[in-house]
């Protein structure tokens, strides 16, 4: 009963503490809805990325290009306002196309003459959407060189024109039926990912679970912070006068930890669920282990850091530490399999890549509770040892 | 003054937590994602993607020895995507999806039964199915790039000819099997050439405008590192700002700072003096962490005025940032809370977290903009890129401008607050 | 007050790291008195409370807190026991009334009990008009009352005070002081530390003397002032020190010990208006100037100079 008491005097705490609020939903919801955004543009009457296209080019091929840029899955040409490259280099930068795609003057004449002129490509190559872009940009160009070289074979084998004008109408009218043969190729690929249909790469499927993961223990400054306060205002010494258990004290705080944390984890859930249609809740029993295991594991990281700061400023410093570390080395800000192989092996091993994996689990895989308790099982783990830290450090520290 | 200001910068750096805040911590979470891209300097990360290939295509009736689908099975077990691809072979489809599903694999490639009927036999069309574990990004784009290019070089060789026959056809002619089969394997020739170009990292139809944030020869942890190191060098500036600026409340509350002020020193000089130690702790934050970015990890932080000029931004919008938080706290114990929001708000909201996604959404870079963080580093990334003078120069100035305000409110605030 | 033992404390130990912080302590505390552990900081006065309050498990030896071991039995000696921490320790975000609940709660109060408790321990500090207010917007004296007030809540039969007036205006002290002479009147017994010998003087019906870890003397008032028997105790300030002028003193008749504090030097004496004269006489052959005096009937200072040798607020 009195772990009861202790819990609910903790929480009144920290309800008092409205800041706390800012950490435990206002700047992970914040944060969510930016992640998912940077991966995804959804809510876009065109799911497909803007590229945007300068003709310059006054023959077929340039048409040509514009055409099989069309037929991607992943981009579309738009034509932009004004056409200098700085001002195509303005709109890449300022995120408004993916890319920019310039058709030279000539391209079309010097390309049938067997010249090699070169469209001009201004993209970042290291953004997501850039590279996505890139790719489509690069497909489309072979399947038009391809369709040049397809009407230079078939001039070939026809053997000799009449005139050079029937030779270039040939030629043209080649590639026109080339061009118009990779609308719809004799064999599509098409990535299906596993389990529900939404894929990490869609963006909130990650930024959801990882923002999730990275504020829970964000979220364990105010309460380790109340424990730290608790310490040195002599206030836990003095419980330990009256003949409460040790044990008892402990369960107690992480019990309010764990109360905060999983409230915490339940309405971030049920926000991803509304608003990215992330399902979360499609087994109840899975999402509530799940949401059960992270507060616990977070609940025992905020009794370390309450047990081990000395002040104010090293809770701040501890949980921001710690949190980064767990985040970036975890996969909460990116997808580990963009990292490198030793980077992803020690990332998977941390407590937030794991938490990441069992709610990634539910929204992907449509995971039943069974399949989430490896993840789960390994948390409590995690939970244990930072627990037992804590109690170390708490019992020597409590009488001191 | 001078005095004030030395005892505050001996004690801020006898201090092992604003140590860690100031270099450490910012240190550390830049190079955990430059150890996380370190790999990627040819622009493809080292982890191997498992491949369980289920090639299920069947012969047609005109080449009973040929199949496509043992074609692309071979081109993946081709030892150039040996350190990317991790191809095994598998005989049922249920049985692949099942690996996906139980992550015994990470992509299933099941090549359709009809695959080389679509393409030889006429039969209509078909579909390659990439059936991938879902929470990976990289790995199954890899997959559909390999099994796009395949089937481009194939289609394309049959495209070739069946233009060629489509126009001879028109012409009242007829194509051959032997000269069909010479323009397939023409077109095939160059689609092998192009392939090479292609994996030397050339396209013979495309070049890439050489503006330096948009290198394509850069590889990505390079130019990666910079803006991570630069959102973590803003994002701990603040945190030191308001760490700093956080002794007035310590003396404060100790009664050295009423102490100070009972002495024949004035006001303003023991104000100053503190505003300058946070300033000072401040340069010398953003002077060790560039030149360390730099010596460390190779950053090009840029044209150096540009550089010092939002060097200097940075330091008077972070110090007076602090210095104002800091002026409307009436305990440290209340400050710290209010200090880690605050700081994470803007710092997160003003897109220090988030430099390295690159791709954000036009709102968010509207958002940042109420930051002075957002001021900053879109100075900083304009030097970084080696933008213009006044692309780079403009920012600086309007977190000046902000940090001199912030500092205006602050100080007036603590005069009120004294006197 | 019975002559019953509410405490009785047997040989208890405490090392730290090989260091004894207390040695072989024996005393006794009788049910209803006001026993004061006096000392000078550093005495070991804090960790004997910390070993009888059972936060800290003993080195060696035992104490019966009310018949309870606070070895094997620190459930029963925590119930039966009120602590009164010498910091202000509540939780300053709560009101009064939240504070009083949740610690009556913590020491096992429930219903229309912890109810009735808080109400009169509101009215007993007088935070009954403000009970609903933060703790934190109290005055120090108000802190000081809510914290002794917590320890009160179970009503215990023995209420132990680490130090209550460390640090405090002499207004707040003397509300303590009265406080703690109202809680024993309701027959409470009281265990107090202090390295303030005018509030043992004050309080306490016996007083144990604590010195480096060890109990160097114990007794009522009168017992300790005969161990000096009847001393005055003198302090001269000198204008110079000659060694032979102070090991001269220490021959006289009637003196019973001489120590040097900085400038002044403290006499333990049988008669200070016979030594007197001498003493000017001496100092005057010396060419010595005495420029102050200062002469003090027998107290617990002196006792505990006649023990040590040394001053007790040193």
């Amino acid at each position: 009963m009195r772990i009861l008491y202790l819990a609910m005097k903790d929480l009144s705490q920290i309800i008092r503490q409205k800041k706390s609020a800012l950490f435990l939903l206002i700047l992970p919801v914040l944060f969510t809805g930016l992640l998912g955004a940077v991966f995804t543009r959804n809510g876009q009457e065109d799911p497909r990325l803007p590229v945007a296209l300068a003709m310059r080019d006054a023959g077929a091929l340039g048409a040509y290009y514009e055409t099989l840029l069309g037929y991607s899955d992943t981009i579309h040409p738009t034509a932009p306002g004004q056409t200098d490259a700085a001002s195509l280099e303005q709109l890449v930068r300022s995120q408004k196309a993916a890319a920019a795609v310039i058709i030279p003057e000539g391209f079309s004449r010097q390309t049938l003459a067997g010249e090699s002129p070169r469209l001009t490509v201004i993209v970042d190559r290291n953004a997501p959407a850039g590279q996505a872009a890139d790719r489509a940009i690069q497909l489309a160009a072979t399947r038009l060189l391809g369709a040049v070289q397809t009407a230079r074979l078939g001039a070939e084998a026809h053997g000799p024109f009449g005139s050079e004008a029937a030779r270039q109408e040939y030629l043209l009218a080649s590639l026109a039926d080339a061009v118009r043969a990779w609308r719809d190729p004799l064999v599509r690929v098409t990535a299906r990912p596993a389990g529900t249909g939404n894929a990490a790469a869609d963006g909130f499927a990650q930024a959801s679970p990882g923002m999730m993961v990275f504020f829970a223990t964000i979220g364990m400054i105010t309460p380790g912070y109340l424990l730290l306060a608790e310490r040195r205002s002599r206030t836990l010494a003095r419980m330990l006068t009256t003949d409460i258990r040790r044990a008892e004290i402990i369960a107690g705080h992480t019990l309010a930890m764990f109360v905060a944390g999983f409230l915490q984890v339940i309405l971030l859930t049920l926000f991803g669920q509304a608003a990215f249609g992330l399902d979360y809740w499609r087994d109840p029993a899975a999402l509530l282990l799940m949401a059960g295991v992270l507060a616990l594991w977070s609940a025992a990281f905020g009794l370390l850091i309450g047990t081990l700061a000395r002040d104010e400023n090293q809770v701040v410093l501890l949980v921001m530490g710690a949190t980064l570390v767990f985040g970036f080395v975890g996969g909460a800000f990116f997808p580990l399999d963009l990292a490198g192989a030793a980077y992803a092996a020690v990332g998977r091993m941390m407590p937030s890549a794991w938490a990441i994996r069992g709610f990634q689990d539910i929204i992907l895989r449509a995971a039943g509770w069974k399949t989430v308790t490896g993840p789960a099982a390994i948390l409590v783990l995690y939970a244990l040892a930072f627990y037992a830290l804590a109690v170390l450090r708490f019992q020597s520290d409590a009488a001191r | 003054m001078f005095y004030i200001a030395l005892k505050d910068l001996m004690r801020s750096l006898r201090s092992p937590f604003t140590l860690a805040f100031m270099l450490i911590l910012p240190l550390l979470e830049a190079g955990l994602p430059y150890l996380a891209f370190s790999n990627l300097s040819s622009g493809l990360p080292v982890q191997t993607t498992r491949v369980l290939l289920v090639n299920l295509d069947r012969p047609v009736e005109q080449y009973p020895d040929f199949l496509a689908g043992n074609l692309l099975a071979d081109m993946f077990r081709n030892d150039e995507l040996g350190d990317l691809l991790d191809t095994t072979v598998g005989d049922s489809e249920a049985a692949a999806r099942a690996a996906v599903d139980s992550r015994e694999t990470d992509v299933a490639v099941i090549i359709p039964s009809g695959l080389t009927a679509a393409l030889f036999g006429g039969e209509g069309r078909t579909e390659i199915e990439i059936y991938h574990d879902p929470a990976l990004t990289l790995g199954p784009a890899v997959v559909r790039d390999v099994v796009t290019n395949f089937l481009d070089g194939f289609a394309g060789s049959l495209i070739a000819a069946d233009t060629a026959a489509r126009r001879a056809a028109e012409d009242g002619a007829l194509l051959d099997d032997n000269s069909r089969l010479e323009i397939m394997r023409r077109y095939g020739d160059w689609a092998q050439g192009v392939g090479e170009s292609l994996g030397q990292g050339i396209h013979p139809a495309v070049r890439y405008e050489a503006s330096a944030r948009v290198q394509p020869s850069e590889s990505v942890m390079k130019a990666q590192i910079g803006p991570i190191m630069l959102g973590m060098l803003v994002f701990f500036a603040f945190f030191t700002g308001a760490i700093s600026a956080q002794s007035l409340l310590h003396e404060a509350e100790q009664g050295t700072l009423a102490r100070l002020f009972r002495t024949p020193a004035s006001k303003t000089a023991i104000l100053t003096g503190k505003f300058a130690t946070v300033e000072i702790l401040l340069a010398l934050q953003v002077i060790l962490l560039i030149g360390i970015g730099k010596a460390l990890f190779g950053i090009a932080w840029g044209d150096p005025i540009l550089v010092i000029l939002n060097g200097s931004a940075l330091v008077v919008a972070a110090g007076g940032f602090g210095i104002m938080l800091i002026a409307f706290m009436r305990t440290t114990r209340q400050a710290f809370l209010v200090m880690g929001g605050a700081v994470i708000l803007t710092g997160m909201a003003g897109g220090t977290m988030t430099t390295w996604f690159v791709n954000p959404p036009a709102l968010f870079e509207t958002v940042n903009l109420f930051t002075p963080q957002g001021w900053i580093l879109r100075g900083f990334s304009a030097a970084m890129r080696g933008g213009g003078t006044i692309e780079a120069a403009v920012p600086a100035a309007v977190g000046t401008g902000l940090g001199l305000i912030f500092l205006w409110i602050g100080v007036h605030k603590l005069k009120a607050k004294f006197a | 007050m019975t002559s019953t033992n509410a405490i009785q404390v047997k040989g208890l130990k405490k090392n730290y790291n090989g260091f004894p912080a207390v040695h072989n302590l024996e005393f006794t505390v009788r049910e209803g008195e006001i026993f004061s552990l006096l000392g000078p900081n550093g005495a070991g006065k804090s960790t004997t409370i910390s070993m009888l309050s059972c936060l800290l498990p003993p080195s060696g030896g035992d104490a019966l807190i009310a018949g309870h071991s606070i070895t094997r039995a620190s459930g029963s000696v925590k119930r039966t026991i009120g602590v009164v921490p010498q910091e202000i320790a509540l939780y300053d975000d709560l009101s009064a009334h939240q504070n009083l609940v949740f610690w009556g709660r913590m020491y096992g109060l429930r219903g229309s009990r912890l109810s009735r408790r808080v109400d009169e321990v509101l009215d007993l500090t007088g935070l009954a008009d403000r009970r609903h207010d933060r703790a934190g917007l109290y005055s120090g004296g108000m802190q000081r009352r809510l914290n002794i007030g917590i320890a009160l809540l179970h009503e215990p039969r023995i209420v132990i005070f680490d130090e209550p007036t460390v640090g405090i205006d002499p207004q707040s002290r003397r509300r303590i002081l009265d406080g703690v002479k109202e809680i024993n009147a309701r027959g409470v017994t009281v265990l107090y530390t202090t390295h303030y010998m005018e509030e043992a003087q004050e309080l306490s019906h016996r007083i144990a003397i604590m010195d480096h870890g060890r109990l160097i003397a114990q007794g009522t008032h009168n017992e300790l002032m005969r161990m000096v028997g009847g001393l005055h105790r003198i302090t001269l300030t000198l204008s110079r020190k000659p060694a032979g002028l102070l090991a001269l003193w220490r021959m006289l008749a009637g003196v019973h010990s001489v120590s040097e504090e900085g400038e002044r030097v403290r006499l333990l004496v049988q008669d200070s208006t016979r030594v007197l004269p001498t003493l000017f006489e001496s100092a005057a052959r010396e060419e010595t100037h005495i420029t102050g005096m200062d002469i003090q009937e027998p107290d617990l200072e002196a006792v505990f100079l006649h023990l040590t040798g040394k001053a007790l607020r040193d």
